[in-house]
């Protein structure tokens, strides 16, 4: 008998290190596609090229041009690190939101925080010459889609909370106000000028190119400081799940953790959607792979999700820029086109099995 | 149950309206008849856009218009009381005269054309249905599709305008001034050859987002002797890779601005926000390399001069200017605005419609 | 180990209590069930005695320690609470929910003895052949017995379990009775628990608290607190009481060919 524990108890340990290891290989895939990534665009600067830009920071080589040196460390590599960041942020968001809510459909869409974020662009897209007095310059549309998106969900919260604080209603409320601004959305676009269309239909489909380097930096802070903190408290998250009686009986902190998460996943949504437009698919879907892969526990999940929503979004990203270059395709429309069948695939092996 | 009684109403009157509607037409169609056989000189016969031919008895009186380009042509004729319904991003062309809006500029609202009973509809082809056509016309209105967005059809298009709406002198004018300065780009441009011919990146209001060889900016750009970059992508309006753009190094950059950003257009006259949406332009990645920003050959240009009627002669100049400064150091572009302006609309001309401009 | 109530009162409006003055007390080797029709406010003194709902008024203490001034984390070591069995969904696998119990007492790394903890609970309960599995692709029954084994792994001086064998078959119903007797007898702990089967209660309880419209209607040893009048009195129905039975069987008939 004693055996059978030592047994079961090496299994356990097994797992754990197969989780660590897996972590560690997402790790390394990850910078894979990025060092493959670098390397791929539509112009000419390939490998070979990219080595030499790289060789010329340390001793000066005449055959690089200033171009080629910008097109490697002013374009490809920010382009790279914000595909990244927002991977991560929406996959980490999603993750606290499914499992803080309960229910495996909740992402940042879900609880119309898109939505709201797109209402406050659109805003700006439209109207933005009326708004030249604030003097936020480029930052006019990211700030007016990080506050609306923070707007949306204080209203979500301020309806489920005066309803119930029930997972259902908050999701009810989030479906319904996010609805709301979607039309609002669609009014705007109905009333606006035909000339102004094709930028708001761009931002809703969402890029990751142009982000200047403040937004690079605003992400890569809000996506360090929540990691730590998730990381930190992964425990009571993993007790989350099993809903509020059980949480407070395990000594959890529940109105605390809870309002926590809801903070995160708003911040993590809000700073991704600001810089980037709609990028739907990713925080619904890389959280669910991540939890087929290396299961619930939070303390591997959240370094995993972020890994894999990364991956993710930079391997459609590089699609998106070299499959029919020089016209790049939006990363929304290959996000959903790899990332589903992936998806459907995962979910048929699992059920197969 | 008032909403009720107000659909029915509306339904009713629909119907009495298509009655009379039927009587009429069938009235006019045997009156018709006798007169073209005793004077069709009288008729006017015209070509649209779509290559379509339309004929009407006399000159237009009563129209209603979803072309936001038209409005300015129809101002140059002095037709601008000829609009008794406009699309809702379609400038009012008299303001002191309150036109009402009939739908959406994509929508036309067939209903309320039918109401206002004018003589034609100016649409884009893409916007009318086949069957929404079927009905206009067997409602006694015409609908005419001139669109103004392809700058090589502007003369043909402005001719028939011309004759559409009985002033063919006024669209003789605008003929005659646009082929004078067709001419000047082409001698100008006649010792360049054609592997000399700038290359030019063109820039809708979207960031990166390009025209290929099948958007109107093609035509824009090689009446003014240029040659795009993007003509062979498969997008209308491609979003163009930064990378790319910064390879391929072109001679020259233009880039469209928008008139509801307010910066450009009629009656705008601060420069500050223009050169600071400029400056803004010219400092992206790496864009200090470009031959084209260091050889000062990036314009902006205010949508007004864009792929319209004007663009046809005021836009291609100030890009010919900006691609050929050598060609075109004599041609003050603003000048010719200015006398067009006082030629074709008489009256002075205020605004910036393009940036930064060179004497 | 010591829990006293004292005048115990809850209300979710200050107005209507449903929970209107209750006291007792629970000591180690006490099995306490409470009985009473619905909303008669059972899982209510429950979930305040475990601070998941703040009482009205009234005073709850831990060996003399009142609850209110006791850290989550301290309560969470000396209380444990299996909820009511409903179908909810958590996912993972039985080690992973198991292991949600050692949280008052993991940091952040889970350590050998954590480990060794949970298999043996989940062998002394002969679940470790379930170790492994996905607890979402359990029968009832086994993840009623899952979430008993956490609380297990809290290693508590009280449980609370509301409901516990609701919606379960016979055979489990016993089990987890057995279970719970267990820990009363043998690891000398307290347990107050919700129960709606009279039967049940009368053969496993040391005490029976039977309320009706939260107050106490009686209280004290099964036999004397279950009898007809008691039963008359709360739930309004007729009952004989038959030394020995569980089932009183008078609908069953043949059914003839």
């Amino acid at each position: 008998m004693e055996q059978n524990i030592d047994q079961a108890k090496l299994n356990y340990m097994n797992k754990r290190s197969r989780k660590i290891l897996f972590v560690l290989f997402l790790s390394i895939a990850l910078v894979m596609t990025a060092v493959i990534s670098i390397t791929m665009g539509a112009s000419s600067v390939d490998l070979q090229t990219v080595l030499q830009v790289i060789g010329d920071v340390f001793a000066r080589n005449d055959a690089i041009t200033d171009i080629q040196r910008d097109i490697v460390f002013k374009i490809r590599l920010p382009r790279i690190i914000t595909a990244i960041l927002v991977g991560m942020a929406l996959s980490n968001a999603g993750l606290l939101m499914q499992g803080i809510f309960q229910n495996p459909l909740v992402s940042p869409y879900t609880l119309g925080v898109s939505n709201g974020a797109a209402f406050g662009a659109s805003l700006a897209i439209i109207f933005g010459a009326s708004f030249s007095f604030l003097n936020f310059g480029q930052f006019l549309i990211p700030v007016f889609a990080f506050g609306f998106a923070v707007l949306t969900m204080l209203m979500v919260y301020g309806v489920a909370k005066a309803a119930s604080d029930s997972s259902s209603t908050l999701i009810l409320a989030g479906v319904a106000i996010g609805y709301l601004f979607s039309a609002l959305v669609s009014l705007v676009k109905y009333l606006s000028d035909v000339k102004d269309l094709p930028e708001l239909v761009f931002w809703m489909m969402g890029s990751l190119s142009g982000v200047p380097m403040a937004g690079i930096i605003i992400m890569l802070v809000a996506i360090t400081v929540t990691m730590i903190l998730m990381m930190w408290f992964a425990w009571d998250l993993n007790i989350m799940s099993a809903g509020e009686e059980t949480a407070i009986s395990l000594g959890v902190d529940y109105k605390k953790i809870k309002m926590m998460s809801f903070g995160i996943s708003t911040l993590l949504t809000a700073v991704a959607v600001a810089f980037t437009g709609v990028i739907g698919f990713i925080g619904l879907v890389a959280p669910h792979v991540t939890k087929m892969l290396i299961g619930n526990d939070f303390r591997y999940a959240v370094p995993g999700s972020a890994l894999v929503g990364a991956l993710l979004l930079l391997t459609a990203d590089t699609i998106g820029r070299n499959i029919i270059a020089p016209t790049q395709l939006p990363v929304g429309i290959v996000t959903s086109m790899i990332g589903v069948p992936f998806f459907l695939y995962l979910i048929v092996r699992k059920r197969g099995k | 149950m008032k909403n009720n009684q107000k659909r029915m109403l509306k339904w009713m009157s629909c119907m009495v309206l298509l009655g009379a509607m039927v009587l009429s037409f069938g009235g006019c169609s045997a009156s018709q008849g006798e007169t073209k056989a005793a004077d069709s000189k009288d008729g006017i016969t015209v070509t649209d856009t779509m290559g379509r031919e339309i004929a009407i008895e006399k000159p237009l009186e009563k129209i209603v218009t979803y072309n936001s380009g038209l409005t300015d042509v129809l101002v140059m004729f002095g037709a601008e009381g000829t609009v008794i319904g406009r699309g809702d991003s379609v400038p009012n062309p008299d303001p002191s005269v309150d036109v009402p809006t009939v739908g959406k500029w994509n929508e036309p609202n067939i209903e309320a054309i039918m109401e206002l009973k004018p003589e034609a509809v100016f649409t884009y082809a893409a916007n009318m249905t086949p069957e929404n056509e079927q009905l206009l016309e067997s409602a006694g209105i015409k609908c005419i599709y001139l669109e103004l967005t392809d700058v090589s059809k502007a003369t043909e298009e402005v001719t028939a305008l011309g004759a559409l709406f009985g002033n063919e002198e006024k669209a003789a004018e605008f003929v005659k001034f646009h082929d004078k300065y067709a001419e000047l780009i082409e001698k100008k441009l006649k010792n360049v050859k054609e592997e000399d011919k700038a290359s030019i990146y063109y820039e809708g209001y979207t960031d990166y987002k390009s025209v290929n060889k099948d958007a109107g900016g093609q035509a824009l750009i090689a009446a003014a002797g240029g040659i795009n970059i993007a003509a062979a992508e498969t997008a209308k309006y491609p979003e163009i890779s930064d990378e790319w753009v910064l390879e391929r190094n072109p001679d020259a950059i233009v880039k469209l601005v928008s008139s509801t950003k307010k910066i450009m257009g009629f009656d705008l006259t601060d420069e500050a926000p223009v050169k600071a949406f400029f400056d803004t332009l010219i400092a992206r990645p790496s864009w200090s390399n470009l031959a084209a920003v260091k050889d000062g050959k990036v314009i902006l240009l205010s949508s007004d001069v864009g792929t319209t009627a004007l663009g046809s002669i005021i836009g291609e100049l100030y890009l010919a200017k900006t691609m050929y400064p050598e060609q075109f150091k004599d041609v003050d572009v603003n000048k010719v605005h200015q006398e067009l302006q006082t030629t074709l609309y008489g009256d002075d001309l205020v605004g910036i419609f393009a940036y930064p401009t060179k004497k | 180990m010591e829990l006293s109530v004292n005048d115990l009162k809850f209300g979710y409006t200050k107005k209507t209590l449903v929970v209107k003055g209750i006291s007792f007390s629970a000591q180690p080797g006490q099995l306490i069930s409470l009985i009473g029709p619905n909303g008669s406010g059972k899982t209510t003194i429950v979930k305040c005695l475990n601070k998941i709902l703040t009482p009205t008024s009234g005073n709850i203490a831990l060996d003399g320690k009142d609850v209110k001034k006791m850290t989550a984390r301290e309560m969470a070591r000396r209380i444990a609470y299996v909820p009511q069995f409903t179908n909810s969904y958590l996912s993972g696998s039985v080690m992973d929910v198991v292991m949600m119990g050692r949280r008052p007492y993991i940091k952040w790394r889970v350590s050998d003895a954590d480990v060794e903890i949970v298999l043996a609970v989940l062998k002394d309960l002969e679940l470790e052949e379930l170790a492994h599995e996905q607890f979402q692709e359990l029968s009832g029954g086994q993840k009623q017995k899952i979430l008993i084994a956490r609380a297990l792994v809290q290693k508590p001086d009280l449980y609370l379990f509301d409901e516990p064998i609701s919606f379960l078959d016979i055979k489990n119903q016993i089990d987890i009775m057995e279970l719970a007797r267990n820990m009363v007898d043998k690891e000398n702990k307290a347990v107050i628990m919700v129960v709606h089967d009279l039967n049940m209660a009368m053969r496993y309880s040391d005490q029976v608290i039977l309320l009706k419209s939260g107050a106490v209607e009686a209280a004290g040893l099964p036999k004397s607190v279950l009898n007809q009048k008691h039963i008359k009195e709360v739930y309004g129905v007729d009952t004989r009481i038959i030394e020995g039975q569980f089932i009183t069987p008078t609908y069953g008939r043949e059914v003839s060919a």
